[in-house]
């Protein structure tokens, strides 16, 4: 009886496809891959119970009104210019803090506006009131 | 090649992030002022024009905010909420919202805002 003689089999995994593989990947994750770019405005809300006393004036009021027109204590103020009205607040009074008191039927977006004008105006100080009709 | 396609396969691996939650439909405020918001920590709160609240991909009824803010809370202190809310709604049915939080003490609040387009 013959033997048939062992042949020695080569045991290695090819690596041909090896690219290929890794571009089905790389484009898998680069079609999946979804960049958190979120942006928006910080705020802290007052802790619950605590009164915090200010002096009253120090108090600058700002009015949102339900149609979106925005009110420095009490006086109509133009969009454009309200911005430059709060610069001249914070100008005379370093210490302002400002009330964003809001209708409560206005919509979040006329909110966000009055609390983006803070911002822009480099308004630090700065409290949301409850809603009330004025 | 294949080394350029691996090093941008281990690139966008390591960077991809599967969205875990669908939320609900939205269309957020504008604002020029906004800033980055970390993402760490974050919890996100969808607030739609009706005011319908959804956490976790779940809706909420209006009772129950503050009770599943403060066991975010407890099981992470240092939590942020990234409030998205859209830009129709009564400011009312947000202050709701604000005030269960505040129940919650759940104070770090981040109102998610798109860039505003000049």
């Amino acid at each position: 009886m013959k033997l048939r003689e062992k042949v020695a089999r080569s045991a290695e995994i090819p690596t041909a496809s090896m690219a290929d593989i890794a571009f089905l990947l790389l484009i898998f994750f680069m079609v999946t891959t979804v960049f958190a770019n979120e942006i928006g405005l910080q705020i802290v809300l007052p802790e619950k119970g605590q009164q915090v006393k200010v002096k009253g004036e120090n108090i600058q009021r700002v009015y949102v009104e339900e149609m979106g027109g925005l009110r420095l204590n009490g006086e109509a103020v133009d969009q454009n210019a309200f911005v430059d009205e709060v610069k001249a607040i914070l100008a005379a009074n370093k210490d302002a803090i400002f009330s964003i008191k809001t209708h409560p039927r206005a919509k979040y977006q006329y909110m966000i506006n009055a609390l983006d004008n803070l911002r822009l105006a480099n308004a630090e100080r700065y409290s949301l009131a409850p809603s009330t009709e004025e | 090649m294949a080394d350029i396609a691996f090093l941008l396969l281990i690139f966008f691996m390591v960077t991809t992030v599967f969205r875990a939650e669908t939320g609900l439909k939205v269309i957020i405020p504008q604002a020029e002022a906004a800033r980055k918001i970390p993402t760490k920590n974050l919890t996100n709160v969808w607030i739609a024009v009706n005011g319908i609240v959804s956490i976790d991909d779940a809706l909420i009824s209006k009772g129950k905010i503050s009770a599943i803010m403060a066991r975010k809370r407890m099981i992470n202190p240092d939590i942020i909420v990234s409030v998205r809310c859209d830009k129709a709604t009564d400011y009312k049915l947000v202050e709701d919202v604000f005030n269960q939080f505040v129940d919650a003490s759940v104070l770090k609040i981040s109102l998610a805002t798109t860039k505003k387009r000049g």
